[in-house]
């Protein structure tokens, strides 16, 4: 196990009600991050599945848990990918700027090295599709 | 071999997407005849060296090819085993023409008897009509 401490940041041209909206619904995630039956309530549970390549040592799906749902600026998730004692977790931060809004992403835990590699390596091409889903 | 493998996880880019792209085919042809570094994989092509690894890394993501260091050089492998998804998806199309084409076949065939007269009749029969 190793500790996991992903933090992103994006900024959007677009008011934060815009930016949730994108981040919110089942519709709106499968746009950017993946199809999933996501549901805006805590307690909501959730899956990411592929199919993985031949001789992959994943197992194929992340199950999600809504812990948070502020209305319009935080999110968490609890996200389990790899057989794992304690989901690590995906905090959504949206705080208004000057002109536009700014996109903070935390994935914190501990998990495998693999795991850990994985979602460090995905999630700023994630937020760059986000980015180009909402226009520049 | 010290061959490295791309981290499994949902975030490994989706296969059909990794072979959709042109060069990447072409990254793969080449690939099959041998493992290959990236610096001769790049004669092949008119784009820059720092584009064809961005390519071959999508492939990598997508565990199509796999990485082995020798000395300062990265050799990328061909895993075609990766492509058996793609193939798999494929082989619906095929037997789905298959069945048409049978269809095909057996309508010629009443098509051909019994009013109408086929070639190998024609020439034993050439006092009907």
């Amino acid at each position: 196990m190793m500790k996991l401490d992903l933090n992103l940041e994006r900024t959007f041209p677009h008011p934060v009600e815009r930016v949730w909206a994108a981040i919110s619904s089942a519709d709106a995630i499968a746009q950017w991050l993946f199809a999933c039956d996501f549901k805006p309530e805590i307690g909501h549970k959730f899956t990411f599945r592929t199919t993985p390549p031949e001789g992959s040592t994943w197992r194929g799906w992340t199950d999600i848990e809504v812990l948070e749902f502020d209305l319009p600026t935080r999110m968490v998730w609890a996200w389990e990918s790899a057989d794992i004692d304690t989901p690590t977790r995906v905090i959504f931060q949206l705080d208004p700027t000057a002109d536009g809004t700014r996109l903070k992403l935390s994935h914190v835990g501990d998990s495998t090295a693999d795991d850990i590699a994985s979602v460090s390596g995905g999630w700023p091409g994630k937020l760059d599709a986000l980015v180009a889903h909402l226009g520049e | 071999m010290n061959t490295t493998a791309i981290t499994p996880g949902i975030f490994q880019p989706d296969i059909f997407q990794a072979v959709a792209d042109p060069n990447r085919r072409t990254l793969l042809d080449l690939l099959l005849d041998g493992p290959r570094p990236v610096q001769e994989l790049g004669a092949h092509f008119d784009i820059s060296l720092a584009a064809v690894s961005q390519h071959l890394k999508v492939l990598l993501q997508a565990g199509l090819v796999s990485r082995e260091v020798r000395g300062k050089y990265r050799y990328y492998h061909a895993q075609p085993a990766a492509l058996q998804q793609v193939h798999d998806w494929t082989e619906q199309y095929r037997e789905f023409w298959e069945g048409r084409l049978d269809r095909l076949g057996d309508y010629l065939d009443q098509q051909a008897s019994p009013d109408h007269v086929s070639p190998d009749q024609v020439s034993s029969d050439t006092e009907t009509e």
